[in-house]
């Protein structure tokens, strides 16, 4: 008995997220007759790979691509997909400033941004949400 | 990725074209987004070299180290699909898409046999984005992006890990003297400080008929992030005052895609001080 094992994995960009991929990964395993001749063997694993690539991209385009028979899908994944405005680098600099003046390392202010925001850092901060941070480190400083 | 959508940034390779390898070769990639005339055939199988040691870390990270044969197996279909997908690849002498194929098979193969059994995967393809922040506590504008290969943990020790294939072995200075383990471990102790990351490891193949393996420990020191923010600045004046200039006797200048572009800087030169004057 042969043993195959077959995977495919795929990085994509996330939408309106800097610095960012989402992975996609498959895998499967099949066992196939001792009695398959090379060229057979061949063939399955073509054909087992190309099930399993077409699995991630299904899978993919699924999420990122819903049907033209789904307009209120479509329109909120248009809507979700719509590239917010994030933070310039003049606000994120601005913030380390103050986070600096407070001797707050940043892995610390990443930790409450996550807390606060649910984003994975300050460079992931929209715009609104870097100026209520400062408003919320000035407010710190004065306390 | 929506390249509009990206910020302003450094990463390691960007500073390391711009300051050691061609000013000019960076200016015309980055800044004025020329198309290169053509790719070499060394970038494409990079890339599918690189894949393909994602896919064995991946599954090591399952705890499945790959068989030698399987990972091969990979490469040899990533390397097609690369091809595929880069359209004309400049070859150098000597080679070809099947010498290359064979020797990707030989390489991937070396990796898995030197895998250490002690060593466990901890995270792979971790991206990053952190600010430049010099001795004096002044934070530069662009931050410094980059993503690390993965992050292993031997005998209690953490260590940030990259993959390179290399022409040929490296000297025995060069990790200690390299821009990459100083940014990632910059990196590394302002994002993860409690977690002590203090090494780097590169682990090179050598792209040769029997390919070799080797795995290069190297640290740095607070001075050496210093000075890496001091780079970032010289870089940055540079960038804005367009100094850019042909690294002419430098090694990289075959596999460069600029070469047409270099080769009449001169002209283009006189054209903005005949302007300017």
């Amino acid at each position: 008995m042969l043993k195959l094992s077959t995977s495919f994995s795929k990085k994509v960009p996330v939408p309106g997220q800097e610095f960012s991929s989402q992975s996609y990964h498959a895998a499967v395993e099949l066992e196939l007759s001792d009695a398959l001749k090379p060229d057979e063997v061949q063939a399955r694993i073509h054909q087992t790979f190309d099930m399993v690539r077409r699995a991630v991209e299904t899978e993919i385009n699924s999420k990122t691509a819903p049907s033209a028979s789904q307009p209120a899908a479509l329109a909120a994944a248009h809507s979700a997909f719509k590239p917010v405005e994030k933070a310039s680098n003049k606000q994120i600099k601005y913030i380390l400033d103050l986070a600096g003046e407070k001797k707050l390392p940043l892995s610390q202010l990443n930790a409450d941004v996550h807390q606060q925001f649910g984003v994975a850092d300050i460079y992931a901060l929209d715009r609104k949400q870097a100026s209520a941070l400062v408003d919320s480190l000035k407010q710190r400083k004065a306390a | 990725m929506n390249s509009t959508s990206v910020r302003e940034h450094w990463s390691f390779s960007s500073l390391n074209q711009l300051l050691n390898i061609c000013s000019l070769q960076w200016a015309f990639q980055r800044l004025y987004r020329l198309t290169p005339e053509f790719k070499p055939a060394s970038l494409s199988f990079g890339s599918a070299f690189h894949r393909t040691l994602e896919w064995v870390a991946h599954s090591r990270k399952e705890g499945i180290t790959p068989k030698a044969h399987d990972a091969s197996a990979l490469f040899d279909d990533l390397w097609r699909r690369q091809l595929e997908e880069d359209g004309e690849v400049h070859f150098a002498e000597e080679e070809d898409a099947e010498t290359l194929a064979l020797q990707g098979r030989n390489m991937t193969a070396c990796v898995i046999t030197h895998t250490d059994p002690e060593e466990h995967m901890l995270e792979v393809n971790r991206g990053f984005c952190v600010p430049l922040v010099d001795a004096a506590g002044e934070v530069l504008e662009k931050p410094m992006v980059g993503e690390m290969d993965c992050l292993v943990e031997k005998q209690g020790e953490k260590i940030i890990v990259d993959w390179k294939s290399s022409a040929k072995r490296w000297p025995a200075n060069k990790p200690a003297k390299d821009l990459q383990p100083t940014a990632y471990l910059y990196t590394a102790t302002l994002l993860m400080p409690e977690q002590h990351i203090r090494s780097f490891r590169f682990d090179v193949v050598t792209k040769t008929k029997t390919p070799t393996f080797e795995q290069f420990i190297t640290t740095r020191s607070q001075e050496q992030f210093q000075r890496l923010v001091a780079l970032a600045k010289v870089a940055e004046q540079l960038v804005q005052g367009e100094l850019f200039y042909p690294a002419e006797q430098c090694f990289f200048c075959g596999g460069c895609g600029f070469q047409g572009a270099c080769k009449a800087w001169q002209h283009a030169q006189s054209r903005v001080v005949s302007l300017a004057a």
